[in-house]
């Protein structure tokens, strides 16, 4: 019994060491593999109209549209692994777009979406082609 | 570069000093009076800025700034600011040591070559401080590509080098295309605004899911009538994207002007800086 208490003082002590040296090369680890650190996508925002005028807040329309967008962005998207040509992509350009520039907004998100197949990229200069074969879009007015 | 910083130090009476036989005394002098003579060591200042080493670059410059002439600071802090990228206090520099900037020939043609791509305000800005005759080439060369993307109906492309005449001619189709003409073509023939705007693939793409989206709607309004629930959904989903593609078009002609602009100065700045790009110090 005493052999064993002995056997488990001797593990638990290499073990606690073990940790330390773990602990002491974490920073060196991070600092070594920063450019290949796994950063989660951000989490996308629920359409919102609070800086929008009276009558927006208040049109039901709006808030189907940004529930429709809920339900695709948090269910479909996920579930089919939408992949879009464009950086912003399809939808979340839709939302950014009706955001800041409300019915103009949608149509150019609509308009979006009608052009995103992958050919697409050689309509555009070389400059509006990211190094992940994506086109960076904008919001235009 | 290195005599030129070390006679503003001294002042004018070493500039009779210097020339003639005298001069082997002024050597002398420099070896044993150097630090008394105040000057920024450029050698350093040169390997600081090879090295990238930004903040003692900056911290160098910063504490000769009591020691030295204000304009040889000024001048390596619009060097300093030119290497690290802040237009603005490269240009509030430049403007308070410009004589001596302009005469650093490398320097000025790398500024040049700079601000071709930079933001329009401070570009505007920076080539309107040329003076028109440097009597460099290089800069006219640049300043005359620069004019062209601004007036580029009153310039004749020819005068730019070959490489970037094609890009030129593109920058200038597009100058004259009109977003209402565009819109007005895709409210006749779906897509055609994209094709009339420079986008091809987008036309293609746009003209056939157009046309499978109408097709769609005929056949359901005449199989199922129009005030069919599925009838009214496939008419305003076809309306919706007809009226976004209108809309689209007219956007997309106002982008391709910005863009193949850009697209110019980009290659404007990769060729110049290939052809003449030589290293700041």
């Amino acid at each position: 019994m005493k052999r064993f208490l002995i056997l488990i003082v001797i593990f638990s002590y290499q073990n606690s060491k073990s940790q330390t040296v773990d602990l002491l090369n974490s920073p060196l680890a991070k600092s070594v593999f920063l450019d290949y650190k796994y950063e989660p996508p951000e989490k996308r925002k629920v359409l919102s109209f609070k800086s929008k005028r009276l009558i927006a807040k208040f049109n039901p329309l709006n808030y189907i549209a940004a529930g429709a967008l809920f339900v695709y962005q948090r269910v479909f998207s996920e579930q089919i692994q939408a992949s879009c040509i464009y950086e912003i992509s399809c939808s979340n350009y839709t939302k950014l777009s009706v955001q800041e520039y409300g019915i103009k907004g949608f149509l150019s998100g609509i308009n979006q979406l009608n052009c995103c197949f992958t050919d697409v990229i050689y309509d555009y200069p070389d400059y509006m082609i990211s190094s992940e074969s994506k086109v960076r879009n904008y919001l235009a007015k | 570069m290195r005599l030129k910083i070390r006679t503003f130090g001294l002042g004018n009476c070493i500039e009779t000093i210097k020339s003639g036989k005298w001069r082997l005394f002024y050597f002398i002098f420099l070896f044993f009076f150097e630090p008394a003579a105040g000057q920024v060591n450029y050698s350093f200042v040169k390997h600081l800025s090879e090295v990238k080493l930004s903040k003692e670059h900056f911290t160098y410059i910063s504490q000769q700034s009591g020691k030295c002439p204000e304009d040889s600071i000024n001048y390596l802090k619009a060097k300093y600011y030119l290497q690290y990228v802040n237009d603005s206090l490269f240009l509030h520099f430049y403007f308070k040591s410009k004589s001596l900037f302009i005469s650093d020939s490398n320097a000025f043609v790398a500024a040049n070559i700079h601000f071709l791509t930079r933001d329009t305000a401070l570009q505007k800005v920076w080539y309107n401080s040329v003076p028109t005759s440097t009597g460099s080439k290089k800069v006219e060369q640049i300043n005359t590509c620069y004019s062209a993307s601004v007036y580029p109906t009153k310039t004749d492309g020819s005068i730019l080098p070959i490489a970037l005449q094609s890009d030129f001619a593109r920058y200038k189709r597009s100058q004259s295309k009109k977003p209402w003409a565009a819109a007005a073509l895709s409210a006749a023939v779906p897509g055609l605004g994209k094709m009339y705007a420079g986008r091809k693939r987008s036309f293609y793409f746009t003209f056939f899911s157009q046309l499978t989206y109408g097709v769609q709607s005929y056949e359901s309004i005449k199989k199922l009538g129009v005030s069919h629930p599925f009838s009214i959904f496939s008419l305003s989903l076809f309306g919706v994207f007809y009226a976004a593609n209108i809309y689209g078009s007219y956007q997309d002609v106002r982008k391709v002007k910005k863009e193949t602009k850009t697209q110019f100065l980009i290659n404007a700045q990769k060729y110049y800086h290939f052809n003449f790009g030589t290293p700041l110090y």
